[in-house]
């Protein structure tokens, strides 16, 4: 863990050089001093050298949240509305090993999107470096600053999923809102200055877990987030194989419902229950094995007839044989045809009626919203002559209710469910028919030629030969049909098993529960401590054990939101007693929680006397006073306040002068930026 | 326009002496917003703002209530648009005209709701008849309110789109007083 040894602001004025200073120990310090010393200047300096501008929802590189006092003009001594010509801050940070860290960046004056950091190692020696505050901050390897300071630190990079379907990295304004509570926005829940337009899902508890170093169980919960999201690939994949697989068996002429509703375990077991050969067996009485075994002896036959059987000059004319089958592949094209074209004028109908159905559907639900809002309702109207209000009923018109048209729109949704299922069935009937009409005009060819070869032929017995011949070249080329047929549907076949094999894979992978983690315990227990110390009006030392955290890190008591209960003050003792737990119980299970837990204006909150009496006491207790991490709390005590938290052996800094920025006494001509040489 | 009630009790009286068990399904029941007063009025109101001219030095708005009663007519319905479109293209052409009008005309001269709405907007002194024509009346502010309220809120887009469609239709008096 890490501690804030100093926080530094410093600048240069037309009136000269000014500069703030908090030197700073670990364990509990409050900060006192009166409002408008600029406190919150240094706590807004942290966050600045820290680059933590998106959780503000402030731009990159922006300093705006940062006073004026720093941006454009200054108060210094005798001296009002001082231009600044250049500022800049810088913190220093040291962890347990005696290494330590000064981050500087420049407010104005300078290039804000540029950090320098100075590391220092416990020999002393030191090195320095120039990193980009913002761009790629994570990403980039060598000028990034959170990739640095996420290294120095020893913390993991951890990928997440986003609703974006891209991974993104955890970012340290992902974690900060856990240990940075801000004065403004801070207090207003937990996390609530979480970034939730990263899109990073689950990341609240996410943060929670990387600061708990419950790794297990945030590789669990990041799994199952990706599953989520492959479901829903499996999903699709699922809709599109069964779209493949029906529009390949139409083409054939074949009709067969394959379909891809329901859960994944479903179509799963669906689809593994019957092969595609055997669905078109039942569904289309299609037997392609059958088939082509009886092709396979017909063309047997055929060649036998035509190499070594006698040809039966006496049989019924070739001629004519070959002549009606011409007639009637014809007549069932036509058929077909007809079919085609009454099934093409039903879908166009079927469409025309669902664009009516839709409009039907959004001028009943504009109405709605006139009757639910009353935007653009009739005001109240009355007769002219008799100033008597006028009912429409007199005149035979209603005005209908807005429950009469949410109803309406129900029947027409409903309407319009079954004119979408009509139009695609009637869709596949058409597919259907066209799949039928090739392969006529395929069998029409060949009856074609044939007839034409037997025309040609001269005499019974070479019309014969001829007729068997034809037969045999069109028997081959429909056993050549179903052959494709079959190894098409083997190809079909394989997909579907790969996709049973994938989701009975992922089924099986997903039904684990999320992992809870140890440190859960050590956090909770933590937390119920808080609660008490901290005077939550519903949690004391006789019920805290009823106060629990779910799967979202979310306290309940007795069932209900934790964040519910108590009077209006004790959110903000929920906000504090949450920080604090979070950094106990990283502590003592080894987390990854930096150590430092600033509470920004605490008692601005809860400004009435029992209230401050209340936080007072807690601040003089050893559970606030533990030294396993840094608590740092600005604030304004009364001096009665100082020396009873004093007496308490309670470390408050009440830093000297008016204001936290003062005029340096020898002022120069250069701003008081130490040299640095970068590497 | 006649209330739901009456169509269920006259088909319980049919219904008592069968052995048939009727299934009511409320939202069945639910009328159409053709029917709703406030839907009607806001559609006339968004018309009368597009097409009503001024008149009598820019005191009041008018049109003529048979061109009002056709472009609502089909504003409600606009899948009857292409046919409107060709019997304006065709209406110069004797019998063709007819055979489009046939089709139309039936539907929107039997339009009583909106005959109801019109005398129910008179009554309330908002629109004015005089002779062939609408004109606006005393409380007309309140269908110009309508009808800002219900473009500004993208109330009934459809409809506006219709009614834009409309500026560029050919309205013969034979289409909108027959021949």
């Amino acid at each position: 863990m890490i501690f804030l040894k100093r926080v530094e602001v410093r600048g240069r004025a037309e009136a000269g050089e000014f500069v703030g200073t908090l030197e700073l120990s670990p364990g509990l310090q409050v900060i006192s001093a009166r409002n408008a010393y600029g406190k919150s200047l240094a706590v807004k300096a942290i966050g600045w050298c820290l680059a933590l501008e998106p959780m503000f929802g402030n731009a990159d590189n922006d300093p705006v949240r940062l006073p004026e006092a720093v941006r454009e003009e200054i108060d210094l001594a005798g001296h009002s509305n001082n231009p600044i010509l250049s500022s800049e801050c810088s913190i220093t940070i040291q962890d347990d090993g005696g290494r330590s860290l000064e981050i500087v960046r420049a407010i104005k004056g300078g290039d804000p999107s540029v950090v320098i950091v100075r590391e220092m190692d416990k020999e002393g020696k030191a090195r320095t470096s120039k990193l980009q505050a913002r761009r790629a901050t994570m990403q980039d390897e060598h000028g990034g600053f959170q990739r640095f300071l996420f290294d120095w630190l020893g913390w993991p990079r951890i990928r997440v999923p986003t609703f974006r379907l891209v991974d993104a990295e955890i970012y340290l304004e992902n974690i900060a809102p856990l240990f940075y509570i801000d004065q403004n926005e801070g207090w207003t829940n937990l996390q609530a200055l979480q970034i939730s337009r990263y899109g990073q899902l689950q990341i609240a508890e996410i943060a929670i877990e990387y600061l708990l170093g419950a790794m297990e169980s945030l590789d669990s919960r990041i799994t199952k987030l990706r599953a989520g999201q492959r479901e829903a690939e499996l999903k699709e994949s699922a809709k599109i194989t069964a779209e493949q697989i029906n529009d390949e068996m139409l083409r054939y002429g074949w009709r067969i419902e394959w379909s891809s509703y329901g859960s994944l375990a479903d179509i799963a077991n669906r689809w593994s229950k019957r092969s595609l050969k055997e669905t078109l067996k039942d569904e289309a009485f299609v037997d392609l094995a059958s088939q082509r075994k009886d092709l396979e002896e017909k063309i047997k036959a055929l060649r036998e007839a035509l190499t070594s059987r006698p040809v039966d000059t006496n049989s019924s004319p070739a001629i004519a044989e070959a002549s009606q089958r011409v007639i009637s592949l014809k007549r069932k094209r036509h058929d077909l045809s007809q079919d085609l074209s009454i099934f093409n004028s039903q879908l166009r109908e079927a469409s025309n009626l669902l664009e009516t159905i839709e409009h039907r559907i959004r001028t009943a639900s504009d109405l709605l919203r006139l009757k639910t809002t009353g935007v653009g309702r009739l005001d109240h109207l009355e007769c002219p002559t008799c100033h008597r209000d006028l009912d429409p009923a007199l005149f035979g018109l209603t005005k209908q209710s807005a429950e009469s048209v949410a109803s309406h729109i129900e029947a027409l949704k409903s309407d319009r469910e079954l004119i979408q299922k009509n139009q695609e069935a009637l869709a596949a009937s058409v597919r259907t028919s066209v799949g039928e009409i090739s392969l006529i005009d395929g069998e029409l060819r060949e009856a074609e030629k044939t007839l034409s070869s037997v025309n040609l032929a001269v005499g019974s017995f070479r019309e014969q030969i001829v007729a068997i011949a034809a037969e045999l070249s069109a028997t081959e080329r429909e056993s050549e049909r179903v052959r494709e047929a079959a190894k098409k549907i083997d190809e079909l076949q394989k997909s579907v098993d790969r996709w049973t094999t994938d989701a009975k894979a992922f089924i099986a992978a997903t039904e684990s529960p999320i992992k809870q983690p140890k440190s859960h315990e050590a956090f909770l227990t933590n937390l119920r401590k808080y609660l008490v110390a901290l005077g939550h009006s519903e949690v004391n030392e006789s019920n805290a054990h009823t106060v629990v955290l779910d799967d979202q890190y979310t306290p309940f008591m007795n069932g209900r939101r934790l964040r519910s209960l108590g009077s209006g003050s004790d959110p903000s003792r929920l906000v504090a007693a949450y920080s604090l737990a979070l950094a106990a119980a990283a502590q003592q299970v080894g987390g990854k929680h930096p150590g430092i837990v600033i509470l920004d204006e605490p008692l601005q909150q809860n400004p009435d006397d029992k209230h401050r009496d209340l936080f007072a006491t807690f601040l003089t207790k050893q559970l606030a006073q533990q030294p396993g991490f840094q608590t740092l709390i600005f604030t304004w005590l009364s001096d009665a306040e100082i020396d009873k938290l004093r007496s308490e052996k309670t470390s408050v800094l009440t830093p000297p002068g008016e204001h936290f920025l003062q005029l340096k006494p020898q002022a120069t001509n250069q701003p008081n930026v130490k040299p640095v040489t970068v590497v | 326009m006649t209330s739901v009630e009456n169509p269920i009790q006259r088909l319980a009286s049919l219904l008592s002496g069968s052995k048939a068990r009727p299934l009511v399904v409320p939202s069945r029941l639910a009328p159409s917003p053709l029917y709703d007063l406030e839907y009607r009025t806001s559609i006339i109101a968004m018309i009368f703002q597009k097409f009503a001219k001024p008149f009598e030095l820019g005191l009041g708005r008018r049109m003529l209530s048979s061109k009002l009663k056709l472009l609502q007519f089909v504003t409600m319905r606009p899948w009857i648009l292409p046919a409107v479109q060709e019997w304006s293209k065709a209406s110069s052409q004797g019998s063709l005209a007819l055979t489009y009008s046939i089709r139309v005309r039936r539907g929107f001269l039997s339009d009583t709701a909106h005959e109801d709405v019109i005398n129910f907007l008179t009554a309330c002194d908002i629109l004015v008849r005089q002779n062939r024509h609408l004109v606006s009346g005393s409380r007309a502010d309140q269908l110009e309110k309508i009808a800002t309220i219900a473009i500004e809120n993208n109330l009934f887009d459809d409809e506006i789109r219709i009614i834009s469609d409309l500026e560029n239709l050919r309205l013969t008096t034979s289409m909108l007083e027959g021949w």
